[in-house]
């Protein structure tokens, strides 16, 4: 635990822990030996490990568990920011059961803010859509989505609770969100939002929009969503391009 | 050698800086993924003025060597290595390689045996070395992030001998003959500890974006991983796609 790299000790005994989850072969589910015996192992205080094992609740590593003590986590969902994998993939790639909860689904005024994301007028009519996202049927995010009305009229007989929005937008409209932007911040939950997420108001959590074009570069859909970490992680990727792709 | 297309001393100057261009970035003076020197250095250097400076990077830009980015500066595209500057700065918003006002401060730098789990990010051995470097990246003088990158040493031998206060690790993977393909990103959000949260100049406990990234070369081999913790305050992703 000797520290001449100007490493934090909770950051080395961090990663001892995860150092130990490899090196003893433990799966999701494991139990971590007690804190005792790793602070005997890693040389670090209670304090120190105390910190350690927060981080890698936070990161999604582990779990812990008053009185039962701390396990290996199976492994979030990771939402690809580029939007390659929908939400139902992401959670099923990881070997969890995707779910929805909705909230509501009805066509609404644009207002300002929804208006501009979406270049209309305001008061144009729009399909709002809001969701809470369960993973093996625990709330993971609530996600609010706005469609013009006149692109999907109809589209709210539909439940998409069990639905894939997505397939009917682009199977019964043709409606195909195919590029966009897409933003992701810290935000503090909201009292409403705690008691859809089953959480604490205050809380941070990733406030993730976006908006969506279709393939002329047409605005198609505005959506938003705030995620818990603990449930869900954020991915991208970045290319370099060489000489040769160009051809 | 390329043929100078008869350019001589009658040819119109901006062909003829556009050639002295072309020269410098074949013979590696400007080097790809660099900016070249401002129009303003150009012209002064040269003892032209700044609109046949323009005509002649345009020239340039023209044949896809060069590329302008609004507010950065004119970059090498040629060659080897090149940002795509679509994607470039994906979704970490990389403000310290924008912002003139970006400054790097080290904070500690070693050498130290990869352990298991950093080991298999880097896809390495457990007892292999690796460089270790924290570092501290401001704007105008405000931390925006705390970041701890490693790298195995066998990739780059010579770091120690590397100024990191002049050469970004970038460079020193162009001189170590490293040509870098991609990079994978993760973002988590932690509650930041008292020490870490000082360094931000952030209260203990706040929360921070934790983005963890493997850049990977040519041959899909990864040549550094790292962990940024970010002040929230500061944290703004964007990515297009």
């Amino acid at each position: 635990m000797a520290d001449n790299t100007g490493i934090r000790p909770r950051d080395l005994a961090t990663e001892a822990v995860r150092d130990l989850i490899i090196d003893e072969g433990l799966t999701a589910g494991s139990r971590l030996p007690s804190e005792r015996d790793m602070c005997a192992t890693l040389g670090c205080s209670r304090a120190t490990l105390h910190s350690a094992i927060g981080r890698l609740v936070d990161e999604g590593v582990v779990t812990s568990r008053v009185g039962a003590g701390t396990f290996v986590a199976s492994p979030r969902p990771t939402i690809n920011l580029h939007g390659a994998t929908s939400f139902i993939d992401s959670v099923r790639g990881k070997g969890h059961v995707p779910g929805a909860k909705v909230q509501y689904a009805q066509v609404e005024p644009a207002d300002g803010h929804v208006a501009g994301r979406l270049s209309v007028a305001l008061g144009t009519p729009v399909f709002t859509m809001c969701r809470v996202r369960l993973i093996d049927d625990v709330p993971s995010s609530i996600e609010t989505t706005f469609i013009k009305a006149e692109q999907c009229s109809g589209i709210e007989r539909h439940d998409f609770s069990v639905e894939s929005f997505y397939t009917v937008l682009r199977e019964e409209y043709g409606v195909v969100p195919l590029h966009g932007s897409e933003r992701l911040t810290i935000t503090f939950v909201s009292a409403a939002e705690a008691a859809c997420l089953d959480t604490e108001a205050g809380k941070p959590a990733f406030r993730q929009s976006a908006v969506m074009m279709d393939a002329d570069g047409v605005p198609v859909e505005y959506f938003r969503a705030v995620a818990l970490p603990r449930r869900i992680s954020f991915s991208s990727e970045r290319r370099w391009r060489h000489e040769a792709d160009h051809a | 050698m390329r043929s100078e297309g008869g350019l001589d001393g009658a040819s119109p100057l901006y062909l003829q800086l556009r050639e002295v261009i072309r020269s410098k970035i074949e013979d590696g003076v400007y080097a790809p993924g660099h900016a070249i020197p401002s129009e303003n250095e150009l012209a002064e250097t040269y003892g032209i003025n700044r609109l046949t400076v323009r005509n002649g990077i345009d020239a340039l830009v023209s044949e896809g060597l060069l590329k302008r980015v609004q507010g950065r500066g004119v970059f090498v595209m040629g060659g080897k290595l090149d940002i795509d500057l679509d994607t470039f700065g994906g979704f970490r918003g990389r403000a310290q390689e924008i912002n003139a006002g970006a400054s790097v401060r080290i904070l500690a730098r070693a050498r130290r045996s990869a352990g298991s789990s950093i080991a298999r990010r880097l896809g390495i051995d457990a007892g292999d070395e690796l460089f270790q470097i924290k570092r501290l990246n401001l704007i105008d003088d405000v931390p925006y992030e705390l970041e701890r990158v490693m790298i195995p040493v066998a990739r780059v031998p010579h770091l120690d001998d590397t100024d990191l206060s002049v050469f970004s690790l970038y460079d020193v993977y162009g001189f170590s003959g490293i040509t870098l393909a991609r990079d994978s990103e993760t973002l988590d959000i932690v509650t930041l500890e008292a020490k870490d949260a000082r360094y931000l100049g952030v209260e203990p406990g706040s929360p921070a974006m934790l983005f963890s990234c493997e850049v990977y070369d040519d041959s899909d081999r990864v040549v550094e991983c790292s962990d940024t913790l970010i002040r929230e305050d500061k944290s703004r992703f964007t990515v297009h796609f």
